[in-house]
């Protein structure tokens, strides 16, 4: 094809243009997380000048509080993906393979789940877990976390299983496996990629809740988005260096699974509808 | 041993099934009989409420809040779709087309905002709109320029009148990347013979884009229209921690409005009759959806 260098150049001035969108507010959190105390204690505050300083990320990363928060959050990101994807693979299996009475209506009863919001449901959660005696504690987390991506994953990886072939499972059972031991041998492995898609999805997904947290724990079980709050408290009014800073080191882990598995990242991200 | 085989495939299914309903259609359920109970957080510890009918579904209609945070949802979920879809389609296209180079780079910078936590979204964007210690203040206030196109102002999220806007705002930035996937996707759809014989035919990119992509890509338009129109009615947190719905009620969008009245306010009971309301407005979202991908389906058949 020919090419227009009227439309080339329209074509990278918008892209160059959103991207430096994407990567403002970001880069002005890590401007402030960079910038020494005093750069806000006056009034502008001084964004201009080029004293930098690493403090801020120092007093973070050694401060206790901190790290408990931010290990809970990859305890229970890591509990939520084994589950949801164990429970929700088992499931997706069965959907992909065998005939039964209310399979349709499961299938979109499930997909139906997915549509309803947490929102909506938060405040009886709240309800049920408080006569439970179950606020607070990592348990309710893992659970309410897990339940939110279990329908997409349902769905995704019935997709995978429905991609590979039956005669390999049978071959399997003629050579003595039950249909346990077929699963976990020959499809399992198979499905390895959606596998990969949702346990990234899972993990993200809890890893960067928010709401959960704070309305079903907070305050003996903390994960660091609610830290990050709670970090403004400790001092007077926002230290907005140190929440900065701290934003910085969450932010980390999620941008090297990103860069590590983007494929996967958006399948699971998207659900099966868009495999690229 | 027969038996066994006949229940596999629900023993398999079970333990979904189980962990949905317990934590999805039963809490809805639960909501549904607190809807009915006049019934405060204190009440919660002391065992329930009080039965009064259906008098918080009747408290609604003359809730002046609810009404407030309905029309908030509307700029935002208006806002915020249009915005969405729209930069969606046009970073996909672009990406699509050819003209650049690198277009997975440039896809995976734009993903950024769409993976970050909202928590961190919402501190970098209150450290941009802040009205003392702010960049775009700070900056703005030292340079005519920006002063002059009235980027200058202090009130971002204390102005009553922006601040819905200026949320809106910051959803179009952090939700387009879900819309340009969406749109990738269905680009990806169309064969691309139909270019060729296009521009065999003497088309120019414009009238490909009207005659060609348009139509083709409609179906996954639709169903990003719906499915971002749902999403954007449900979230609330980035709105949380960046204003909690004020300054008094300003940014308080309709499912805000439901978790305040909950845990801010405490009155559990009105809360729940409200989140019956968000779950009708979905369900009403989830029906169209279906129609829409039955109609689909039908015309593929």
């Amino acid at each position: 094809m020919r090419k227009n260098w009227t439309k080339v150049v329209i074509a990278y001035v918008i892209l160059l243009g959103w991207a430096l969108f994407c990567l403002f507010p970001f880069s002005t959190t890590l401007l402030i997380a960079l910038k020494p105390k005093d750069a806000f204690m006056s009034f502008p505050p001084d964004y201009f000048s080029l004293k930098l300083t690493l403090n801020n990320f120092k007093t973070v990363l050694s401060d206790k509080n901190w790290i408990g928060y931010y290990g809970n959050t990859i305890i229970i990101a890591s509990f939520v993906s084994l589950i949801a994807v164990v429970v929700g693979s088992l499931a997706a299996y069965s959907f992909a393979r065998y005939n039964f009475k209310m399979k349709s209506f499961l299938m979109i009863f499930i997909l139906v789940l997915q549509m309803i919001p947490a929102s909506s449901i938060i405040i009886p959660l709240y309800n049920m877990f408080a006569e439970l005696n179950l606020l607070d504690t990592y348990t309710v987390l893992i659970l309410v976390n897990s339940v939110g991506s279990m329908p997409l994953i349902i769905w995704l990886m019935k997709g995978y299983f429905a991609t590979i072939p039956r005669e390999l499972e049978e071959a399997a059972f003629i050579d003595g496996c039950s249909g346990m031991k077929a699963f976990w041998k020959i499809t399992f492995p198979m499905a390895a990629p959606g596998i990969a898609a949702s346990a990234i999805y899972a993990f993200v997904r809890a890893f960067n809740d928010y709401i959960i947290v704070r309305t079903l724990a907070g305050s003996r079980v903390i994960t660091y988005t609610v830290g990050l709050t709670t970090f403004t408290n400790q001092y007077e009014g926002i230290d907005m260096n140190l929440v900065s800073a701290a934003s910085f080191t969450a932010l980390i882990p999620v941008m090297v699974m990103f860069s590590l598995f983007h494929k996967h990242f958006v399948i699971g991200m998207t659900g099966g509808a868009l495999k690229e | 041993m027969k038996r066994y085989r006949k229940f596999f495939p629900i023993i398999l299914i079970l333990p979904a099934i189980i962990m949905l309903i317990s934590l999805t259609i039963f809490p809805l359920g639960w909501a549904f009989f607190t809807s009915l109970k006049r019934m405060s957080l204190m009440d919660l510890m002391f065992g329930g409420g009080k039965y009064i009918g259906f008098k918080n579904y009747v408290k609604i209609f003359s809730d002046n809040l609810f009404w407030n945070s309905l029309k908030n949802s509307l700029i935002f979920v208006g806002i915020s779709v249009f915005g969405q879809v729209g930069f969606g389609l046009l970073l996909a296209v672009i990406l699509h087309s050819g003209l650049v180079k690198l277009p997975g780079l440039f896809r995976a910078l734009f993903l950024i905002p769409w993976i970050a936590s909202s928590v961190i979204v919402a501190y970098s964007w209150i450290y941009i709109f802040d009205a003392n210690l702010g960049f775009l203040p700070s900056v703005a206030s030292q340079i005519s320029f920006l002063k002059f196109l009235g980027l200058g102002r202090r009130d971002w999220l204390t102005n009553p009148k922006l601040v819905i806007y200026v949320l809106s705002f910051i959803n179009i930035w952090k939700g387009t990347a879900f819309s340009m996937l969406m749109q990738s996707a269905g680009l990806q759809s169309i064969p691309k013979s139909l270019y060729e014989a296009a521009e065999v035919d003497g088309a120019n990119t414009f009238q490909r884009f009207i005659s060609i992509t348009l139509p083709l890509l409609m179906p996954f338009i639709l169903i990003n229209l719906i499915m971002t129109t749902m999403i954007t009615f449900n979230v609330y947190d980035v709105i949380l921690v960046m204003t909690g719905g004020g300054p008094t009620h300003a940014s308080e969008v309709l499912s805000l409005y439901v978790y305040n009245t909950g845990f801010s306010v405490g009155d559990l009971g009105y809360a729940a009759a409200l989140s019956m309301i968000l779950l009708i407005v979905n369900l009403f979202i989830t029906i169209l959806y279906f129609m829409l991908l039955r109609y689909r389906e039908m015309r593929q058949a």
